[in-house]
């Protein structure tokens, strides 16, 4: 199998859907705020018949954009693509719903159409729907781990042969009962986004007349068998492998930005596998601007590292994810090609 | 990027579900075609609704339990699994990671968490903690020291069989040495009454592919198997079950909720995994269906059906568990492939009970009504689910080192 490439990006944040959105956002540092604007969000005709809620929304539009950027709309061959996405909460707006009629009004009065909506599955399906993605779709539920999951699941289906392309990445909703329970828990700065990349082969892409974005270098994901140490040493074996064999990172796009007692796992890790030197390497922490967006975290930290250092860093860029659990970690070893300038992430269905 | 094909081999099985607690009981009850059905009292339903399911009795989850009813049963049939493949708990070898399917996870935690919210209280931190599907992994990650790769999917009922899927993706990439794969699902009032709500579940028995059509019974069920590289099983001097062949999927991009008619998505993701495997269609002695008795479903599968197997001279011998275990939602595919496992070690074909001569299969594949001895070599097993998500996973009688 060729290199694997980034040939497209789509994205939606609070802060906005365009690269210049993303760049502004990455340069301040505080709360972001917490919900896309509903202008954002508004539903193309094709959504509205598939009646999505706001995550399967969100999804449609990220997705949407990705396929834009890439200049694969229309689908050239359905069958050959796939479609992987993570998340934490998944429909978990409409599981509220359903089980606020199941406790509320009782078993006789709840609103069978709310049902299918409670699948995890179900907003990619509907993207899937929307632009006929009839290969791989599935939903990883990995929690904050689960976009960059994604991108790994794009390189070994594509290492697999079983498929040409994957759009790949991660989502969350945020909605008012989760915004309460999630702070009661500590966890602020919760924001909503959902944030998709397309992956081919290098030759695949030439073949389209395509040019890269970035090469995908390695993935690797850990899993932790201890609390205490043990998120420090999954994060770590996880860096290891995915560093294993390639030239060393030339900069660090973390996953760090959370209270910090987490923030020192994330620093075990580094000093474990990087050295006592890694502060020294160009680093930056995308939460810290744009708010825990959990599904969607990891591959917000692959854009944030291409739009910060495509063009100015040479070499590849280490991105990690640790679940809030600290039982999941994720690696991913990304070389930017250039700026990401491409004004094709606007799609022109949003630009109105 | 480079990929070393790995042969992956079937080391372990271990389950827990209302046709039985541990592989010989499910041995035993898919042979003489017993089905776990029972009244369900506890179950939330429509008031007219009758309530029956095959659910899992509370004595096999065990005393010492957690508090969620998934957690319990996916811990018992993880560790009766990884036990049956001879692997450690905490052992450094074979590195050995977990490939989790679900559709709800631990549910318990979720609805504690809604109701706080309702009642104006705060949730519980622990709720909030075991709410998302992950901490179900989580907690058997830590519980039995696995330290490979761990994902966890949720792609409605191809939850288990995508696992399953991508545990051999992950062995024959060299990721790791082994997974332990396949799904968990339990029975709630949020899932029983949702499928009531959609009029789908039957109010007295499962018959799949049967002419004037039926229902669903709906089931819960903890089923795993270890997916380990051969050369690692060999080093091991493990009991190989069976050899995991191939795994193919596909979407039908039709409808949320119904499967597209035609029956091509099913047909695609079975053309990919035998293609995986490296075979043809003409090499399949047995297929497990997914089979869960709703007319548009059924009617789906039997299309597929018509499309790869249509020309076979002689019948094909074929069955469905869903009269026998329910429909467990995102762990049926582990329970079928663990039925499939035990057909291809053993040479016998299980049964599906009450099944219709004159279903509405092609002529060519043949429904099983009773057990009976048979050489297969290779078995297919198929799930489709909400999305139109579909999948299939080829295993292959283990003759020795391929």
């Amino acid at each position: 199998v060729s290199a694997l490439v980034v040939t497209g990006l789509g994205f939606v944040h609070p802060y906005g859907h365009r690269l210049e959105d993303l760049a502004l956002a990455l340069s301040r540092e505080g709360r972001s705020p917490s919900q896309v604007p509903a202008a954002s969000l508004r539903a193309t005709p094709g959504r509205a018949r598939l009646r999505v809620d706001g995550v399967g929304q969100l999804v449609g539009q990220a997705v949407t954009l990705a396929l834009e950027n890439a200049a694969l709309l229309p689908l050239a061959d359905p069958d050959a693509t796939a479609l992987v996405g993570g998340t934490q909460w998944g429909g978990l707006e409409a599981c509220a719903r359903f089980h606020e009629e199941l406790l509320t009004r009782g078993p006789d009065h709840v609103t069978p159409s709310v049902f299918p909506q409670t699948a995890h599955n179900v907003a990619l399906a509907a993207a899937a729907i929307e632009h006929q993605v009839r290969g791989p779709v599935f939903t990883l539920v990995s929690g904050v781990t689960a976009g960059l999951e994604a991108l790994g699941w794009a390189c070994r289906l594509l290492a697999a042969g079983r498929c040409a392309a994957v759009v790949a990445g991660g989502f969350d909703r945020w909605f008012p009962a989760l915004g309460l329970a999630l702070e009661a828990a500590g966890m602020v700065g919760c924001a909503e986004g959902a944030c998709f990349f397309v992956v081919e082969t290098e030759d695949g892409a030439r073949a389209r007349g395509v040019s890269p974005l970035a090469r995908l270098h390695a993935h690797a994901i850990a899993s932790c068998r201890r609390p205490g140490r043990g998120p420090a040493d999954a994060l770590a074996r996880a860096i290891g492998r995915a560093l294993a064999g390639h030239a060393p990172p030339v900069g660090l796009c973390s996953g760090r930005g959370g209270p910090a007692a987490r923030d020192a796992r994330f620093e075990s890790a580094y000093r474990s596998v990087l050295g006592d030197t890694w502060p020294s390497l160009p680093t930056f922490a995308p939460k810290r601007s744009l708010g825990e967006t959990f599904g969607a975290s990891g591959p917000f930290a692959v854009a944030a590292a291409l739009s910060r250092w495509g063009g100015g860093l040479t070499g590849p860029v280490l991105v990690d994810a640790l679940s809030w659990g600290g039982a999941g970690a994720a690696a991913l070893l990304v070389e930017p090609l250039g700026p990401l300038t491409r004004a094709a992430a606007v799609s022109s269905s949003m630009t109105a | 990027v480079t990929v070393a094909p790995r042969a992956a081999v079937i080391t372990g099985a271990g389950i827990v579900s209302s046709a039985g607690d541990g592989v010989e009981a499910f041995r035993s009850a898919i042979d003489e075609g017993r089905s776990g059905a029972r009244a369900a009292p506890h179950l939330d339903a429509p008031e007219a609704h009758p309530r029956m399911a095959a659910v899992v009795e509370d004595g096999p989850v065990g005393r010492r339990r957690p508090r969620d009813r998934a957690f319990a049963m996916a811990r018992k049939a993880v560790g009766e699994a990884l036990r049956a493949a001879g692997i450690d708990r905490h052992a450094d070898e074979p590195l050995t990671g977990l490939a989790l399917g679900t559709t709800l996870g631990g549910a318990d935690a979720a609805q504690s968490v809604h109701a706080a919210l309702l009642a104006g209280r705060r949730p519980r931190r622990a709720d909030l903690l075991q709410a998302p599907l992950h901490a179900l992994a989580d907690h058997l990650v830590r519980r039995f020291g696995l330290e490979g790769p761990c994902v966890v999917v949720s792609n409605a009922c191809v939850s288990a069989t995508a696992a399953i899927g991508m545990a051999l993706d992950l062995v024959r990439s060299g990721e790791t040495d082994a997974v332990v794969a396949g799904g968990v699902d339990t029975l709630h009032g949020f899932n029983f009454t949702g499928f009531a709500a959609l009029g789908l579940l039957t109010a007295d028995r499962c018959l799949p592919f049967h002419p004037v059509g039926s229902r669903m019974l709906l089931g819960e069920a903890a089923a795993f198997l270890v997916v380990e590289n051969e050369a690692s099983a060999r080093r091991r001097g493990a009991r190989v079950l069976a050899a995991l062949a191939g795994y193919g999927s596909s979407c039908d991009a039709w409808h949320v909720i119904t499967p597209a008619p035609d029956g091509n998505g099913v047909c695609r993701a079975v053309r990919a995994a035998l293609a995986d495997a490296g075979m043809a269609p003409d090499d399949v002695d047995f297929v497990s269906l997914h089979g869960v008795g709703t007319g548009a479903m059924d009617r789906m599968e039997a299309r597929a059906m018509t499309a790869l197997f249509g020309d076979r001279p002689r019948g094909l011998p074929a069955a469905s568990l869903r009269p026998v275990t329910g429909h467990s939602l995102g762990s049926a595919g582990a329970v079928d492939a663990i039925a499939c496992v035990l057909a291809l070690s053993g040479g016998r074909v299980f049964p599906t009970p009450a099944g219709d001569p004159a279903s509405i299969l092609p002529p060519s594949v043949r429904l099983e009504r009773n057990a009976r001895d048979a050489p297969l070599r290779v078995a297919v097993n198929t799930s489709s689910g909400f999305g139109g998500v579909n999948a299939a996973i080829v295993l292959r009688r283990w003759e020795g080192a391929s």
